[in-house]
């Protein structure tokens, strides 16, 4: 047996340290409890959610060509919006990596609006711009538009930090411009994660087009609203099943495109 | 020609001075100087290799005259104009100067043929350098011109990642021509490749750099290689010039001795 002394398991946690985790699991018991979610309350509504699936199936295809014409329309949305989003997302990115902006004031704003664009939820984006430029596809277009910026230019940014060095060493040594360094030794290297980033930003760009139509801004939502509205939960059944395949569908061509790209 | 001649040509005004550093000094913290006081000139056309121990200051040295990093004070002159303080013209000084780093520094993705026009940045040719996708003619064919003088024209679609380290260091040599620079600063361009590799990119950026009348100045841990291919070693060492002397009249025990 060796005379040394083994040492503990765990670590013996300090006072603050202890005093956190303890209001951190407080907090968490006082959400369940503010939430009011209780067993009784769960008994009464699965039999209700049990009946609300019974009244959805069979799904009624009474509509399927107003579904189909209205998923397209979201999907042109999510695409246009996701386009549009990436391109402003680029400049942005590159202001707002702190190796490449002109200025530090730069980065700390760019940034700024970045969080902004992406704390703010996309409905609310959708409000705005249905308040802006009136009930439609565009307000959507815009709104996911913003939404993809959010998302975007952060990761573009942090894919542009992470980068090698080492070339951006080269092009500057030979007196390369700022641009040339960036076009010719950062973003090559960056391209697989902007493109991974880009493709998620399309998926969920297609989901976040979804509800946009709930408050005006076109796509598929306001189907979904109506036929809610209306009870005509059979109907509502077609285009979540619709819903669902776009999304799908969506998420395997993106999964694809990343296998053969990357 | 060799090192003794030049020094002395220079010294009576004879040779051009391509560099001249005049009481260099760089310190990275108050307690840490790196080196201080550091003077010599560097005869146009001539090789010169920089030796010393870890921390000696040669890359720091080498990453001084393109202003990669900035200096604390003393002067350095590429060709009779100031290289250093808030005088020089930066970008006209680094395209006058090609550097081989250590690690090739090329982007991965890129094809070799692209990482070479890439050099072309360095004569403000502008967007058409920035791929080879994009760059004129001429451009391309300069740069698989470039490639044939390394010998990797058969490589030039590949991808640079997909290079050995030594091809990858000779595509960073091809780079470096392709800026069509008066100086080549290599730091350690052996360091990180086996020794056949080492000993085979050694001996191509030398001879090719004196076919070209390039002045060279490069940094070595490796001493035959200072001895071999340089005309003039300068050791680094306690915050100063420790020897600067003709390779010709040096041995390896001698530079060894500086080490201890």
């Amino acid at each position: 047996m060796s005379e040394n002394i083994l040492p503990t398991r765990f670590d013996r946690p300090n006072p603050l340290t202890f005093a956190i985790a303890v209001a951190v699991g407080a907090f968490v018991l006082v959400s369940f409890y503010h939430s009011g979610l209780s067993f009784e309350k769960l008994d009464r509504g699965l039999p209700a959610l049990a009946r609300l699936g019974a009244q959805m199936f069979p799904p009624s295809i009474e509509r399927l060509p107003q579904v189909l014409t209205m998923l397209l329309q979201t999907f042109e949305m999510a695409v246009a919006g996701t386009l549009l989003g990436l391109i402003f997302s680029l400049p942005l990115a590159i202001l707002a990596a702190p190796s490449l902006s002109p200025h530090p004031l730069c980065v700390w704003l760019v940034r700024g609006l970045v969080a902004l664009f992406r704390t703010v939820p996309d409905l609310v984006w959708a409000i705005v711009f249905v308040i802006a430029v009136g009930l439609g596809p565009a307000a959507g277009v815009l709104a996911l538009m913003i939404d993809t910026i959010g998302f975007a230019a952060r990761f573009f940014a942090e894919a542009m930090e992470e980068t090698d060095k080492g070339p951006r060493e080269a092009l500057t040594a030979m007196g390369a411009s700022r641009s040339g360094v960036i076009f010719s030794a950062v973003i090559p290297q960056a391209l697989p994660s902007m493109i991974n980033t880009s493709l998620f930003s399309l998926e969920k760009a297609t989901r976040g087009s979804v509800v946009l139509g709930l408050v005006g801004a076109g796509g598929i939502g306001i189907e979904l609203k109506v036929s809610l509205e209306l009870f005509d939960y059979d109907q509502a059944a077609t285009t979540i099943i619709a819903i669902f395949i776009l999304v799908l569908l969506v998420e395997r061509a993106s999964t694809w495109v990343r296998s053969r790209i990357l | 020609m060799n090192a003794l001649t030049q020094n002395f040509e220079v010294a009576a005004g004879q040779v051009p001075v391509a560099i001249s550093i005049r009481n260099l000094c760089k310190s990275f913290t108050r307690e840490r100087r790196v080196f201080s006081d550091v003077s010599f000139d560097v005869a146009e056309g001539s090789i010169v290799a920089l030796i010393g121990a870890n921390g000696a200051g040669k890359s720091t040295l080498l990453r001084c005259l393109p202003q990669l990093i900035d200096t604390d004070s003393g002067d350095i002159e590429i060709f009779g104009k100031r290289a250093n303080g808030v005088r020089s013209d930066t970008k006209a000084t680094r395209s006058r100067i090609g550097f081989v780093f250590q690690k090739h520094n090329l982007v991965g993705r890129l094809s070799a043929l692209t990482n070479v026009v890439h050099g072309a940045q360095a004569r403000g040719v502008g967007i058409r350098a920035w791929s080879q996708a994009l760059a004129p003619v001429e451009l391309r064919a300069e740069a698989l011109h470039c490639l044939e003088r390394v010998g990797l024209a058969h490589v030039a679609s590949q991808r640079a990642d997909s290079l050995s380290g030594g091809q990858s260091q000779r595509v960073a040599i091809a780079r470096a021509l392709m800026q069509r620079p008066d100086i080549v600063l290599a730091d350690e361009p052996a360091a990180s490749l086996d020794p056949q590799a080492g000993e085979e990119v050694m001996q191509l950026f030398a001879a090719l750099m004196r076919r070209e009348k390039k002045t060279v100045v490069f940094t070595s841990h490796n001493l035959n290689h200072a001895l071999q291919y340089a005309d003039r070693v300068i050791a680094l060492g306690q915050g100063g010039i420790q020897l600067d002397a003709p390779s010709r009249g040096l041995n390896e025990q001698d530079l060894r001795n500086l080490y201890v």
